[in-house]
């Protein structure tokens, strides 16, 4: 009887697994269709589940398509940016934390910083608004890789620490005893050690800052549109191309996709801020 | 090769007393155990001689030199770290060479050499090449030698290597580490929790207790001569034997009581009692020093016992007996000369009889 | 010259842990915290004292900021738009992150238990955490496609099965409810990682000890599965929590608060007050009504996680 039960649980827990699994892929493959298909298929009732007669038009039209491309390099320059001054600080600051526990007592400031990133974005983007203004920042490229460091900046310090935390202690003394300096014990030992965790936390941090809405849509004007900013503007004329901007979406949402993939057990790490080793 | 002079060394850490006002000798060429239960601050005073942690007070020198102000990378030594600290991203061979490339001014053919010859020595030369995380624990112990070697250093520190190996292994490696530290005649320092390993390892003892050096001295001296009533208690195989009495003066006798036993002491052996302080005494005396006899002996020191268990070591037997009143007591016999079961009494010679002026750990030998 | 030298290093060689060393950790922190004051503690702090200032800068005659005290507090407890945007983030903070975590974990523990090849395991771990990858505003796009009343994916699909469908997005508690699954699509992921690992981390052995004991099934979940998860279970809900606070993307372009202002939530209606009505000082009460919200919860999230010790 006992094993009766346990086989009920295991068929419902894999019948969940299934419909989820349903659930999570159905609106990436509705996109996907939607992209592929003329826009005579789309709306239609009873809904055209499959692309008859596949097309290119929608993708083309994204990348011929000046506005969407501007945007889509706008967001690559200021996700890069905000990404290697993220990274470069958050793992000074991570390593410091790591290494030396008085400047981190109990963990303290660490988290204190990590805590900055829990409050709403809009009370800082509110104020900065005003001081951008006043520097001449808005709608600059510059502007908004420095506003990006308010989430990216407490993240990559956090999980670079957790990574350094990783390497124990002694490798860097048997370094000090062999004759090397801090930053040599650094350069030989720690950094080829810390690499897979600092390129998955780049990644991350560039997916963040990639992915931002708020900040863009209330920072940038023409000049430096980043694409998530377009996406509620697109399309100007009366009827929705929705299959212009499902190609859209599945071009912005490729790069992190592809990240997640290339570097997945690291970038699940760092997506938990450090809780789950896969 | 130096001479290792420690002076009135203290470490706190906040309200913590790592070690309290440590003065050590060590002297060139000698293998010096440091040995105490975790937390004697045996560790903190090795991490001091090799500049890793920095001394509250006092100073630390080699041969006359003081080095207590040099960070690590300035002080002539090498360690062998707890964890071992091999670098996983590099082969067994690229750990090895690894302090030499600190250093410029050596040829790759020379770093070659000297890799080798290390390897080869303690030998690691079959493994040398592979990754090393590839390598067993053994052979991960015998690169972390190879490249603490390699250098050939004043000062050679070790941070219980050992801890983490089967038994045999362990055996093994430590003959082969004195082995090697007497042809390098380099002077070592050992650290450990386990007293075997200080027994059968170390030229001098350095029992620590609670920050404290409790006793120095070679193994023999610690092993028969024990200074206070903890290295009694921490030193040897069995545990030493302890009966906790009253003492009391029967005009010239000095008469012991546990209680359930009585010790009546005369003449030489009961001299050093007149300068007890404390009136309870601890009387220890080792499970070595213990023999059977089925009948109370007329003139000697007995205890009566009942054999509990008995404990097969080899060509001895550790035989676990209680008193009538049910206190333990632990002998070595020979093997298979006793029986759970039987009953008969523990005789011993009151010459061997350890003497400590009180019965907490601090209690001082009066003989 | 040698002697004051000498001196001198013997005083500084008095309790500094590695001497040369006590600068370099403050050098490689400051930037850091330098920036961090720079881009977010600072404005925060002046956006604080514009709470307590009347401040409309867009209005015809340009004004400073204007001290009135409690003002704009007063004003937000009293204006209904607000209080219908905090009814909106209990039913949505309550209802939505619940079924989120909770189904989070029914998820972990199915695939952790019930599926016994690895490369199956990492990979529906992979697809669930692809929704995460994807930025919130797309997510909502897609959303909106699949929801669209008449040729919705969904509404079709239903028709297909003979129902006639949902009028979405054109009431309060359906809007709200859109958004919500659209948030749960994305989103799951994060408690099913966290949880998962946490029970990837419980060793066998408890379970096996239990077993040679005779418990049932369901004495191994309830006295060793969840008191072992109920830590990470709690900073799942937390960090979920968190994120509902920040609500704002896909509120942006699903239901722009609509119909007429049904279903916003207080990101939201801060965004309206201050860069629509451009009411400077009335948006930084609100950010900081917010935010308390927001500390409150992170408080918890630290008492919890002090007094559970683990993590």
């Amino acid at each position: 009887m006992s094993t009766a039960r346990t086989n009920r649980f295991k068929w419902a827990g894999r019948g969940l697994l299934v419909v989820y699994t349903l659930f999570v892929a159905f609106p990436i493959y509705w996109t996907l269709n939607t992209a592929f298909k003329p826009l005579s298929q789309i709306g239609t009732f009873p809904p055209t589940l499959y692309p008859k007669g596949f097309q290119l038009d929608a993708f083309v039209w994204v990348l011929s398509n000046s506005r969407a491309i501007d945007a889509i390099l706008n967001s690559l320059i200021i996700a890069s940016g905000t990404t290697i001054l993220s990274v470069i600080l958050g793992a000074l600051a991570g390593y410091a934390f790591s290494r030396f526990s008085w400047v981190d007592p109990g963990g303290h400031v660490s988290f204190w910083l990590l805590s900055t990133r829990m409050f709403p974005p809009v009370a800082v983007v509110l104020p900065i608004f005003f001081i951008y203004g006043q520097l001449g920042l808005q709608d600059t490229l510059i502007g908004l890789i420095l506003l990006y460091l308010t989430f990216n900046l407490p993240l990559t310090t956090w999980l670079m620490r957790d990574f350094f935390d990783k390497i124990p202690i002694s490798f860097e003394e048997a370094a000090f005893v062999d004759g090397y300096s801090r930053f040599q014990a650094f350069r030989k030992v720690i950094f080829p050690l810390v690499r897979p965790g600092l390129v998955a936390t780049m990644m991350l941090a560039w997916v963040f800052a990639w992915n931002e809405f708020l900040f863009a849509w209330i920072i940038t004007g023409n000049n430096t549109s980043t694409y998530t900013t377009i996406i509620p503007t697109l399309i100007e004329s009366n009827q929705i191309q929705w299959n212009n901007i499902m190609a859209m979406a599945a071009v912005v949402a490729t790069p992190p996709t592809l990240i997640l993939i290339a570097f997945r057990d690291n970038i699940i790490e760092g997506m938990t801020l450090g809780m789950t080793d896969i | 090769m130096a001479r290792v002079e420690i002076d009135n060394l203290t470490k706190r850490y906040g309200s913590i007393v790592a070690t309290n006002d440590i003065s050590l000798d060590i002297e060139d060429g000698n293998l010096t155990v440091l040995v105490g239960p975790s937390g004697c601050g045996k560790t903190t005073t090795l991490r001091s001689v090799a500049g890793l942690e920095t001394p509250t007070e006092g100073s630390i020198s080699f041969d006359g030199v003081d080095i207590t102000d040099r960070p690590p990378q300035e002080r002539d030594i090498s360690m062998v770290f707890q964890d071992l600290a091999l670098y996983p991203h590099m082969t067994g061979r690229e750990n090895v060479a690894f302090p030499l490339r600190a250093e410029k001014g050596y040829s790759e053919a020379e770093i070659e050499e000297a890799v080798q010859e290390a390897a080869e020595v303690t030998d690691c030369d079959r493994f040398i090449d592979k990754k090393i995380t590839d390598l067993s624990g053994g052979q991960q112990q015998r690169v972390a030698l190879a490249r603490a070697l390699v250098r050939r250093p004043e000062v050679f520190l070790m941070d219980e290597p050992f801890s983490d190996l089967d038994e045999l292994l362990k055996r093994q490696l430590r003959a082969e580490v004195v082995q090697l530290q007497q042809e390098f005649g380099v002077t070592m320092i050992h650290v450990t929790h386990d007293q075997e390993e200080a027994m059968t390892m170390g030229d001098d003892l350095v029992v620590m207790n609670q920050g404290d050096v409790v006793q120095f001295g070679n193994p023999d001296e610690v092993f028969s001569r024990p200074r206070t009533l903890f290295v009694a208690m921490f030193i040897g195989s069995p545990q030493i034997n302890r009966f906790d009495c009253g003492l009391s003066w029967n005009g010239d006798t000095a008469v012991l009581n546990s209680g359930e036993l009585v010790f009546e002491l005369l003449g030489e052996v009961a001299e050093p009692l007149r300068r007890a302080t404390e009136t309870r005494l601890a009387v220890c005396i080792r499970p070595q020093r213990l023999s059977w006899a089925e009948t109370e002996p007329e003139d000697g020191f007995s205890v009566p016992a009942r054999v509990n268990v008995v404990e097969k070591i080899g060509t001895e037997d550790i035989v676990r007996c209680t008193t009538p009143e049910g206190q333990d007591v632990t002998a070595e016999v020979d093997s298979g000369a006793l029986t759970e079961g039987m009953e008969g009494h523990l005789v011993f010679d009151p010459d061997n009889l350890h003497l400590f002026d009180g019965v907490n750990e601090e209690a001082e030998r009066l003989n | 010259m040698s002697t004051t030298r000498d001196s001198l290093q013997e005083r500084i060689a008095v309790n500094i842990p590695i001497r040369r060393e006590k600068l370099t950790p403050l050098l490689l922190v400051g930037p850091a915290l330098v920036t961090v004051f720079l881009v977010t503690i600072g404005p925060m702090l002046w956006s604080l004292w514009l709470s307590f200032n009347r401040w409309t800068p867009s209005s015809i005659t340009y004004q400073e900021p204007t001290f009135n005290g409690i003002g704009n507090f007063a004003w937000l407890f009293t204006e209904g738009r607000f209080w219908d945007s905090a009814i909106n983030f209990v039913y949505y903070g309550g209802v939505g992150v619940t079924v989120q975590v909770l189904l989070g974990t029914a998820l972990a523990l199915a695939l952790y238990n019930y599926v016994e090849r690895r490369s199956v395991r990492i990979g529906l771990l992979t697809l669930f955490a692809v929704p995460m990858m994807i930025a919130p505003l797309v997510a909502g796009r897609i959303w909106q496609l699949l929801l669209l009343p008449g040729g919705g994916a969904v509404n079709g699909i239903l028709g297909m099965v003979g129902n006639s469908g949902l009028p979405w997005l054109q009431s309060r508690w359906l809007g709200l409810t859109a958004l919500m699954i659209a948030d749960t699509w994305q989103w799951v992921g994060l408690p099913l990682l966290i949880i998962y690992g946490g029970r990837a981390s419980i060793p066998d052995s408890m379970y096996e000890a239990a077993q040679v004991n005779g418990a049932s099934r369901w004495m191994q979940f309830r006295r060793i599965t969840l008191p072992q998860l109920q830590t990470l279970i709690a900073i799942a809900f937390i960090l979920r929590f968190m994120d509902a606070y920040k609500f704002f993307d896909k509120l942006f372009i699903i239901t722009r608060g609509g119909p007429g202002t049904q279903t916003e939530l207080p990101t939201f209606y801060t965004y309206i007050v201050g860069f629509s009505e451009f009411n400077i000082g009335r948006a930084a009460a609100l950010t900081w009504v917010i935010g308390l919200g927001s500390i409150l919860t992170m408080l918890l999230f630290w008492r919890f996680m002090n007094t559970e010790g683990s993590v």
